[in-house]
């Protein structure tokens, strides 16, 4: 057993043994994001990296250490199962990473309040296109039902990002505090290259999947 | 010193029924009165003073100088009407009033004014003073004497220099609120405009800001300490003479100093989170993006999301543990016996059956723990032969809901139903022990 001071792992079954592994090991399997907030389970992830690579690999799944410092897990295969985030969640991931990256928040300990995501998001695609997305419709548009539909997408895709450990919700503030993990949303924008080819490769790594739109409505 | 209760303060505001009213111009206006009686000998003005100073808001706000007297007048009789401003003569209507500013009217123009921050220095000295007149009351207690002493050396001058001096450091720490927040502002405001550029000096002005912080939290927390002390033994001193008053003055006092400590605790945690925040950003979000590229193509992505391909982030998803489970584990369903009743001839109004569920669910909670998880189905059934299936039926449901809040579900993977006796079926619903 190790304490927290001086927890260095020698082999697997070292790993395996520590209390903290169970916990860990079901975030990471149900799609969690594990970062330098969580300190004590980041810090055995880093320690124990290396044999949980080897760990994982049976399972046809890969470790993953992003860069700003957060760890996830990846399945390749079928053995462990895998999902892709919902519409909603990419857009509200998406403005909540733009959001991280202004320094106004920085005042209020990071905290994004929910208002603020979506006067962006309607700010960014425009009233019609987020309609479109969050609050599809077969016949006629009525603003107020569109209003509650995107307002109820919204507060989903933020219940399902906080559950993958992505952000933090602050209930008494009405508002979300985005962790290291958010990143990932950058991933495509990450450099100069063309969009197209960054998602070309991110999809060889397992990280993303495509779907046209037509398809996406009719899901 | 007895403190209203917040009831008492709110109903006694209340029934004053004072309203404060302050636009820009009467602003402006308040703060050059209070500027005038700082820099000239004089404690009071006259009215033609007070239209000398509103012309200089005429020019500013940029009034129609015709209109400038009647407007010089009707802020005069605003300010007076809301008590910032009070006339200090006693002259009639026919000689022009002396004016000064009455304490609200001088606290606002102070606040509008440079906010006076807590520095090393000036806590230092505050704290010297503190420390110098409680040695003193310390000695009047101890040398004891009639009321009079009691009341000139120590409530009095505990009431008024003790509590007026730590009302200094409270006023300054206010003032320090207040330049933090710019302080946290213009960080903020730099980083915007400058980004990468920006990070040396918003460093700087952090480190700064953290010693200055971290000073003046070790000296308050030192002298807290020693004040406090001093305070006990004063306070042993006034029990001793029964001297009540003496007693609720030193409570004040403690009062006072347990909010600037509080006051130092609390902002030295606050800045040293914030201080962690922008050094997060500052690594996590310039760093990675020195020129802003990503930022700007990030929010370009988004106004073209879907448009032509709809991407999305993959992420692991193990589906729930399967609980292989072998035939011999499912009780079979048993069949009770029992005469039927004859039926009523009328309904009868039976009000709310009370049942016993209190009678059992010690029973079970002693179960639960002990194997650490209880089966719906075999409760039920061991009930089964003391009630009536009308009770069965309603106890189901009721142990149901209990069960769930002692414990945790498990996850339905038999979703078969049993049967109950002759007239219920249910389906199992196992709960375990919550972990502690």
């Amino acid at each position: 057993m190790h304490n927290d001071n001086d927890r260095t792992y020698h082999s697997l079954d070292q790993v395996i043994l520590d209390p903290l592994f169970p916990g860990v090991d079901h975030r990471l399997r149900t799609g969690g994001h594990i970062d330098m907030d969580d300190i004590r389970s980041y810090e055995f992830l880093l320690q124990a990296e290396p044999f949980l690579q080897v760990f994982y690999e049976g399972y046809d799944c890969r470790l993953v250490n992003g860069q700003e410092g957060y760890f996830y897990l990846l399945s390749e295969g079928d053995l462990l199962g895998h999902r892709r985030l919902s519409g909603a969640e990419m857009l509200v991931g998406q403005v909540l990473a733009l959001l991280r990256m202004d320094p106004a928040y920085l005042k209020k300990a990071g905290q994004i309040p929910v208002e603020q995501i979506l006067s962006h998001l309607e700010m960014l695609l425009g009233r019609q296109r987020l309609a479109e997305l969050l609050a599809p419709r077969t016949r006629g548009r009525d603003a107020e039902m569109d209003n509650k539909k995107i307002r109820e997408a919204v507060d989903k895709a933020i219940n399902g990002l906080a559950r993958l450990g992505f952000i933090t919700i602050e209930r008494a503030t009405e508002s979300v505090i985005p962790g290291r993990s958010i990143a990932r949303f950058t991933e495509p924008v990450r450099d100069a290259r063309e969009m197209s080819l960054a998602l070309e490769e991110l999809i060889k790594l397992g990280e993303v999947e495509l779907d046209d739109e037509e398809q996406q409505n009719e899901n | 010193m007895k403190h209203l209760s917040v009831a008492d303060s709110i109903a006694k505001t209340w029934s004053l029924d004072f309203t404060l009213q302050l636009d820009r111009e009467d602003a402006a206006f308040l703060a050059g009165i209070h500027t005038w009686l700082a820099i000239n000998p004089d404690p009071t003005l006259d009215e033609e003073q007070l239209r000398n100073i509103y012309r200089i808001v005429g020019e500013v706000s940029h009034t129609d100088p015709a209109s400038s007297a009647q407007r010089a007048t009707s802020a005069i009789a605003r300010l007076r009407e809301q008590r910032l401003m009070v006339r200090t003569d006693t002259a009639g209507v026919i000689r022009g009033g002396e004016y000064s500013l009455s304490l609200m009217g001088n606290a606002i123009a102070e606040w509008f004014g440079e906010q006076e921050g807590l520095t090393r220095k000036s806590l230092e000295i505050i704290m010297t003073q503190i420390r110098a007149g409680l040695g003193q009351i310390h000695l009047a207690a101890e040398a004891g004497g009639d009321d009079d002493h009691w009341e000139s050396q120590v409530s009095g001058p505990l009431k008024l220099t003790v509590a007026q001096l730590i009302e200094g450091i409270e006023r300054r720490q206010q003032g320090m609120d207040v330049q933090q927040e710019q302080i946290r502002e213009r960080i903020e405001a730099t980083l915007e405009e400058n980004w990468f550029e920006a990070v040396m000096s918003c460093e700087n002005l952090l480190v700064t800001t953290s010693e200055a912080l971290q000073e003046l939290h070790k000296v308050l927390m030192h002298e807290i300490e020693g004040m406090s002390s001093l305070l006990s033994e004063i306070e042993d001193l006034c029990e001793k003479g029964s001297r009540a008053e003496s007693v609720e003055a030193i409570d004040h006092v403690r009062r006072q100093i347990e909010r600037i400590g509080a006051w130092g605790e609390n902002r030295f945690a606050t800045w040293s989170e914030y201080y962690q925040n922008v050094h997060e950003f500052i690594r996590s979000v310039i760093s990675v993006d020195p020129d802003r590229a990503v930022r700007t193509r990030l929010r370009d992505a988004i106004k073209g999301y879907g448009r032509p391909v709809l991407w999305f982030l993959r992420v692991s998803d193990q589906g729930p543990y399967i609980h292989l489970r072998t035939d011999s584990d499912i009780r079979p369903a048993q069949t009770v016996e029992r005469e039927l009743k004859p039926a009523e001839e009328e309904l009868e109004e039976t009000g709310i059956i009370s049942l016993p569920l209190d009678r059992i669910v010690e029973q079970i909670a002693e179960k639960l723990r002990s194997s650490g998880r209880v089966e719906l189905l075999d409760i039920l059934s061991g009930l089964l032969p003391d009630h009536t299936f009308h009770e069965i039926y309603i106890l189901a449901g009721e142990l149901a809901e209990w069960l769930i809040r002692q414990g945790v579900p498990l996850p339905l993977h038999d979703e078969s139903w049993y049967r109950l006796g002759k007239g219920i079926e249910i389906q199992k619903l196992t709960v375990r022990q919550r972990k502690s």
